[in-house]
């Protein structure tokens, strides 16, 4: 047993939020509404000390001339915490208007240079048993280049049917997306049940180990 | 609700101030009891003190609802069931099904207004029928012909007849000839020609126009034959008539499941949760180190491993823990063995982070190891804190990175030479890819959460673009690192408890499919 | 901004640079907006006692405790005690939870019920035994198999996904641009 207050203080907190395995009950409740408390003071706190303390009011307060510029975002930001009432909400358009704006051209950078772009290209691979490094890897290349189309085509048959020439190769391109995409789910719920497992493990070493000292 | 006059909002009935703006509220009209002098609110008929009524006689306060026929009282109330005669035609068949609802409940007499109570008919007497049918086309009814002594009636009352206030126009000489002699007793009309006028200018003048009798006489409603509904619509009035007269039910019930189907459903839950922690506990609380000698190591992980071996001496990299302590318990542990390798590389070290929490986890991570190795906060390693985690956080950072004399940390000219991300959930990975490696084009490889690792291992795999260099996955790809590197840590020893529990889990999923198929086998065999 | 990214111009560069800047105080706000929006959503719960209020209280009184702890900067003694006692344990235990509840998923979930459901759980079952050291105790395919269905069909789906997600995301970039979509308020401004 731990001699630690605030290993108990953990423990039984811990415990408080397992207890929801036995049903919804005001311990769980309370557990929950603590944690939703803590986490909004302490991002709050992090958010005014990291980002608009140095980046913002220690600017403007050591030379005020001379960062005249970081007057427009303090305005944009003032205005945009009026949307918290609602008769006064209209004042934060402009700051919202700004975000999307900075946030739009971002987005469509990152996505066509970061995202698109490059994986395109990693799908214009090699299918020649020679420069991909052996029949193997040729043929998962094929594999990954028809399974890639095939989700794809699976996501546009389903979202909007057109008739036309091409019909039964687009059929058959979408059926093979998706036995594609069930086998990415699965391994997707494969993946997830590993990680939820493994947390589960984190938790146990606190609570046999650090609060009842169980290990070695 | 009221309306308050000056701002508008609304209040609740029995306030007197206005709740927004302060003003007083008028008291609501209503009507005060001669008796009792008791205010009530409009709407009410009988003081609530002392009965006395509220409105005179006759009058019908609008807001009084109509009350609903007293069954019985009316004649020919039909029975259920019985051919609707002709009689009943005028009545439209929402008054029959009203006064069959009202058939279960006693109805009051003294709710019903006097006005309608008088409108009832006795039973058994019969509804006096009207004289119209015996009037001709043409002829008024009496009551609304005008009696011969109409003006000494008017002079009676005191009332003076019109034609004195008026000015008296020109009569014509053209229609003064027109004029009979004798006018006193127009009552009596020469031949069959239209009426001759009995007052006004044009007394005793016939031929003049009569009162149209379409105008006079409302026109007769033409009775509807009600013909014989057929059995048919029967059938739908009967039905329809039984559903108004349900009771109301409280909503669909649901079966409400025996007892043992009950105990058998949460004793599953029970049973699964059990084979769980069991899964979990008793490899920790045994101690077993099976694992550690026989873990294998993947490919990501290992690329990881090189790329971090590859770093020259003092190199700069920048780290970034994007996880929450919702994943620490993947997280930390990889952290912990990446950082133990990178500062026995002696790099040189640039923390930050995209969540808030993150800062404070990597903080925590940070000293522990440093302890290890001597490094020391400011010369080896600066943390540059939590920064927003939109697509402008790290665009920022490296920016400022970039930017000459930001501070002594970062040697002229010098470049990040690695990233590693430690990413908690997806959306960070593809932050870092796609604002920082893609654009600048630096080096980068990735710790994630095994939720991530499908969306990132599309990046590793892109060999034409060495998007990611290495790809650690979860506390089994912590568990592969502290292989590679040769030193146990926490990752290894969890991995046991981390291979029953997948055993546990694949168990629980045939047990649960043969259980399905033994119920449905079953099913089919006993039908 | 998409300026910015296609040139290599000092002007447009430090103009980017301050918009970016700008755009992470602005961000900072806006985290600060949600916060405050929850406290006075459970402020008014309070005050109208609705359900559950009294939970609204212990909310506020632990946000409250926190912000004044951290008065001096998150790196305070009470606030970093209160993150590393408090929040930690209550957000990783929630996390973890979830293990339960898939376990409870793999035995009622899981069902083969058609060819589908079969290509589903023998993907979710091969992964699930092919990450951990005893698959490769069963076998050397075991990992080798695992390995291809991550990096073969896996991967193909979520490249599928990834460049649908991109493609959605340039389309949606430049709607807002445009101003055909607005989702800042009637009479913006427009994004510039």
């Amino acid at each position: 047993m731990s001699e630690t207050l605030a290993v108990w203080i953990a423990a039984i907190l811990t415990l408080m939020v397992y207890s929801y395995l036995i049903g919804d009950n005001p311990l769980y409740r309370l557990a929950q509404h603590l944690f939703v408390g803590s986490s909004v003071g302490y991002a709050a706190v992090v958010v005014i000390h990291n980002v608009l303390r140095p980046r913002l009011f220690e600017p403007l307060l050591d030379d005020a001339s001379g960062n005249w510029p970081y007057f427009l975002p303090l305005l944009l930001g003032l205005l945009l915490l009026a949307k918290a009432r609602g008769t006064a909400a209209w004042l934060g358009n402009s700051s919202v208007a700004f975000l999307f704006g900075v946030g739009a051209a971002l987005a469509i950078g990152g996505a066509l240079f970061g995202s698109f772009l490059p994986q395109m290209q990693a799908s214009w691979v090699s299918v020649l048993p020679d420069t991909a490094g052996g029949r193997v890897a040729a043929a998962n290349n094929i594999l990954l280049a028809v399974g890639t189309i095939g989700t794809l085509s699976y996501f546009y048959f389903t979202m909007g049917v057109r008739k036309g020439p091409g019909t039964g190769l687009l059929t058959f391109s979408s059926t093979v997306g998706k036995w594609v995409l069930l086998i990415t789910f699965g391994a997707i719920f494969g993946n997830r049940v590993m990680a939820y497992v493994s947390l589960l493990i984190e938790r146990i070493y606190f609570l046999l180990g650090d609060w009842l000292g169980l290990l070695g | 609700m009221i309306e308050c006059p000056e701002c508008g909002a609304t209040n609740k009935p029995e306030s007197r101030f206005c709740g927004e703006c302060g003003q007083p509220l008028g008291v609501p009209k209503g009507v005060t009891c001669p008796m009792c002098e008791t205010p009530h609110a409009p709407g009410i008929t009988v003081c609530t003190e002392c009965g006395a009524r509220l409105i005179p006689e006759g009058v019908s306060p609008s807001e009084v609802p109509l009350e609903p026929r007293v069954p019985g009282e009316v004649a020919d109330a039909p029975e259920e069931g019985e051919t609707p005669g002709a009689a009943e035609a005028d009545r439209g068949e929402s008054e029959e099904i009203e006064e069959d609802v009202a058939g279960e409940e006693q109805v009051k007499g003294e709710t019903m207004p006097p006005w309608l109570r008088k409108l009832e008919v006795a039973p058994g007497e019969e509804v006096a029928e009207q004289d119209e049918d015996d009037l001709e086309r043409g002829e008024l009814p009496d009551w609304l012909e005008v009696p011969p002594d109409f003006e000494e009636m008017l002079g009676e009352a005191g009332v003076t007849s019109e034609e004195e206030e008026v000015a008296r126009a020109d009569v014509p000489a053209w229609l003064e000839a027109l004029r009979p002699e004798g006018v006193e007793d127009v009552a009596e009309i020469s031949g069959g020609h239209s009426p001759a006028e009995v007052t006004g200018l044009l007394k005793g003048i016939g031929g003049t126009l009569g009162i149209e009798p379409i105008l006079a006489i409302p026109p007769r409603a033409v009775p509807v034959e009600p013909g014989t509904p057929s059995s048919a619509a029967y059938e739908r009035a009967d039905l329809l008539r039984s559903v108004i007269r349900e009771p109301a039910r409280p909503g669909i019930e649901v079966s409400d499941r025996s007892g043992v189907e009950k105990l058998a459903a949460s004793s599953v839950r029970w049973m699964t949760f059990l084979v769980l922690a069991v899964a979990v506990v008793v490899p920790i609380l045994l101690g077993s180190d099976w694992s550690e000698s026989n873990m294998p190591t993947g490919a990501g992980t290992q690329g990881m491993y090189d790329a971090i071996d590859g770093l020259p001496q003092g190199a700069m990299v920048l780290v970034s823990f994007d996880y929450d302590p919702g994943v620490a318990g993947e997280m930390v542990p990889q952290a912990r063995v990446v950082l133990s390798h990178l500062m026995g590389r002696g790099a040189r070290l640039l923390s930050v982070s995209l969540t808030p929490e993150g800062a404070r986890l990597s903080r925590r991570v940070l000293e522990e190891v440093a302890d290890d190795y001597g490094y020391r906060y400011g010369e080896d390693y600066l943390s540059l804190g939590y920064v927003v985690g939109v697509e402008a956080g790290p665009r920022s950072i490296v920016e400022r990175i970039r930017t000459p004399d930001w501070s002594d940390f970062v040697g002229a000219g010098e470049d990040l030479a690695l990233i590693v991300e430690f990413a908690g959930d997806p959306q960070y990975l593809r932050l870092w890819l796609e604002q920082v490696q893609g654009p600048y084009g630096l080096p980068m490889v990735a710790g994630v959460s095994a939720t991530v690792d499908p969306f990132a291992r599309p990046y590793y795999l892109n060999r034409a673009q060495r998007q990611l260099l290495g790809l650690m996955t979860g506390l089994v790809g912590a568990a592969e690192y502290e292989r590679i590197s040769g030193e146990a840590g926490p990752a290894l020893a969890s991995m046991d408890s981390q291979s029953v529990a997948h055993i546990a889990l694949i168990l629980l999923i045939l047990v649960g499919n043969l259980a399905y198929f033994g119920n449905s086998l079953r099913g089919r065999l006993g039908a | 901004m998409l300026v910015d990214f296609f040139f290599d111009e000092v002007h447009i560069n430090a103009l980017g640079g301050f918009f970016v800047e700008s755009a992470v105080i602005v961000v900072a706000f806006a985290l600060l907006l949600g916060l405050l929006n929850v406290l006075v959503v459970h402020m008014r719960r309070i005050s109208r006692r609705e359900g559950g209020w009294f939970y609204s209280i212990a909310l506020i009184a632990m946000a409250v405790l926190v912000v004044i702890a951290g008065i001096s900067g998150p790196d305070a003694w009470a606030v970093t005690w209160i993150f590393d006692h408090i929040q930690f344990p209550l957000q990783a235990a929630t996390f973890s939870l979830l293990a339960f509840f898939v376990a409870t998923a793999a035995y009622r979930g899981l069902r083969i019920r058609s060819l589908e459901a079969v290509a589903f759980v023998v993907a979710a079952v091969v992964v699930l035994i092919g990450q951990v050291p005893v698959g490769r105790y069963v076998g050397d395919f075991v990992p080798a198999l695992k390995d291809w269905i991550l990096n073969v069909p896996a991967t193909a789906g979520v490249r599928g996904i990834i460049i649908g997600v991109a493609l959605g995301t340039i389309a949606t970039g430049v709607r807002v641009l445009m101003g055909f979509d607005r989702p800042y308020g009637r009479g913006g401004d427009g994004a510039k």
